[in-house]
């Protein structure tokens, strides 16, 4: 098992796909400070900040949160098409410990990307408007912040490993994996018009798997300013709902995923 | 006598078609068993049951005698290699990178040494550090033949191994073959070019739309396929006798000629035919090779 551990990360980092996905976080993590910045100057509103770029990068819903889950099932789409996948059955691994180890890397290369982007984009909004951690309520703020984003993308990887698993075609994973991670950002969006209040974020915490994050990232609007106030149940949802999910579909893609035949 | 794999009734259903039909065949350790069969017939299917990339529909099969249900398979699997239709490689790594992500999936740790070796054997050392996307179809085929021996395996399945490889590979993977069979690795080979298996394989297997229709040896297929004469005479009861009066002892008849199968030359037997007053006006010598007695047991002129 450690092995196959060991391959697939010798293998990712190898892989074409990992040099596009961090060209890609590079170009945007330099350019958009840059376009707020901008926009910032021609309107005297100060959009590029660290703490700013901190909270709208890792939002499931922005560009890179999409490109991280659409590369990934490139990645794992390849071992079925160049039959690397198929080698490693033959010689003699479980497919549980073959989905485990798809599993593994794909987390890790989630985590890769995600910290190397928010990374950036924080440096950049800190050099062009500084960083004032207090402005989104300090620790207390950023700490909860780290765990909805480690686990939402736990969730996001786990989902894309299952979807790009399942298919096994580019074409029919992306599409699939796009529209349902847009519209698992957006739909809470339409829901919480007119129930803004506590338990109304409890139950969307408990359900939707990345709705905690994306709240706090300020991405589904209005909302984003009262996270002050969340609830230990909202923030236990935002981090537990995603860990539940993901374990959900590692379980059900593992099922599957032995029982289908491999080309 | 031990059997390498050894499959009994296996079924296997794609979209409620059968595409294998209550298979068994019997590959003993150490042969080179050679599968003929026509495309579509469900050789490359039965290959990917025996790796366990598909799950039989019914029936099942033994590796070195440990069923596939048997948790010792995944053991027994880490001494099996494939080539199934084309070698699985990374284009987007080097040779000698693509067999270093083998050697970690392999758990091999004195790859440094083992993988400049291989690439020596299959004629790869000087464009190890390529990509291997970049790789001609031959190339291609020699590191899947290195990505094959890594494991040090007993067993090796290579479906249609010689597409692609020029002549000089076609001797070279032949080469490779048989000296590993020696060192009593069993082979599983799928071939069209059935000349090229025919200097290979010791054991035979021919199926045809999914039924194995014979199972033999090389012996066996030897004489199956025995060199025969037809000759013709309107007199065959004159045309039997005189035969059997020259000492020909292995002959068939049939309504318009006589088949024999004593190895003597064609000119011997006009001869001291004609010594005993018989001209004989027809006569053909059959050659069968692999691919007639094939079509011979499917009895078609079918697409081997």
């Amino acid at each position: 098992m450690f092995n196959l551990f060991k391959a697939s990360l010798y293998k990712l980092f190898r892989e074409k796909t990992f040099l596009i996905t961090m060209i890609i976080g590079t170009v945007l993590a330099i350019t958009l400070p840059l376009i707020y910045y901008a926009i910032g100057q021609l309107s005297d509103i100060s959009l590029c900040s660290g703490q700013s770029m901190l909270l709208s990068s890792v939002s499931t819903g922005n560009n890179f949160g999409l490109t991280v889950p659409i590369n990934l099932a490139v990645l794992v789409v390849s071992e079925f098409t160049t039959g690397t996948l198929r080698n490693k059955i033959i010689a003699g691994y479980r497919k549980s410990f073959i989905y485990a180890s798809l599993l593994f890397s794909g987390i890790i290369f989630t985590f890769i990307m995600m910290v190397y982007y928010v990374g950036l984009s924080v440096l950049m909004g800190t050099v062009l408007g500084g960083f004032n951690a207090e402005a989104i309520g300090g620790a207390n703020f950023i700490i909860p912040y780290i765990f909805f984003a480690l686990t939402s993308y736990i969730f996001i990887a786990s989902i894309s490993i299952f979807v790009s698993s399942n298919i096994r075609v580019i074409g029919g994973s992306l599409p699939i994996l796009i529209i349902f991670l847009t519209v698992l950002s957006l739909l809470p969006i339409f829901l919480q018009i007119g129930a803004e209040d506590n338990n109304f974020i409890v139950v969307m915490s408990w359900i939707f798997p990345t709705y905690v994050l994306n709240l706090y990232s300020g991405s589904l609007g209005s909302l984003g300013v009262v996270v002050a106030g969340l609830t230990d149940a909202a923030i236990a949802g935002g981090i537990i709902c995603p860990i539940i999910y993901a374990t959900v579909f590692a379980i059900l893609g593992t099922i599957l995923f032995a029982r289908r035949d491999i080309k | 006598m031990h059997y390498a794999i050894e499959t009994n009734s296996l079924v296997k259903i794609y979209s409620g078609k059968k595409v294998i039909d209550e298979v068994s065949m019997h590959i003993p350790e150490g042969s080179i068993y050679g599968f003929v069969g026509e495309n579509g017939s469900g050789k490359t299917t039965i290959m990917r049951l025996l790796m366990g990339l598909a799950n039989p529909t019914k029936g099942t099969y033994s590796l070195f005698g440990v069923d596939r249900k048997d948790n010792k398979i995944y053991t027994i699997r880490k001494n099996v290699s494939a080539i199934v239709e084309t070698p699985s490689i990374v284009t987007s790594m080097t040779a000698y990178q693509n067999l270093e992500y083998a050697c970690h999936y392999f758990g091999i740790k004195n790859y440094k040494e083992v993988i400049p070796s291989l690439l020596e054997q299959v004629g790869l050392a000087d464009v190890g550090k390529k990509k291997a996307g970049n790789f001609s179809l031959g190339m291609r085929q020699r590191l899947g033949i290195a990505l094959l021996l890594l494991n040090k395996p007993r067993l090796i399945l290579l479906d249609e191994p010689m597409n692609g490889l020029d002549p000089t590979g076609v001797a070279e993977l032949r080469d490779i073959i048989i000296n590993l069979n020696k060192q009593g690795i069993t082979f599983l080979i799928s071939s069209h070019i059935l000349s090229e298996l025919e200097k290979v394989a010791t054991h035979w297997g021919f199926i045809s739309h999914g039924k194995i229709i014979k199972e033999l040896s090389n012996e066996d297929l030897g004489l199956e396929c025995k060199k025969s004469t037809d000759l013709a005479y309107h007199d065959l009861d004159k045309l039997e006798e005189a035969l059997k009066d020259i000492g020909i002892k292995e002959l068939l008849r049939s309504p318009n000629h006589i088949r024999i199968f004593d190895d003597i030359l064609p000119i011997d037997i006009l001869t001291k035919l004609s010594k005993k007053g018989i001209e004989i006006k027809t006569i053909r010598t059959n050659d069968v090779n692999v691919e007639e007695y094939y079509l011979s047991l499917v009895g078609g002129a079918r697409h081997v």
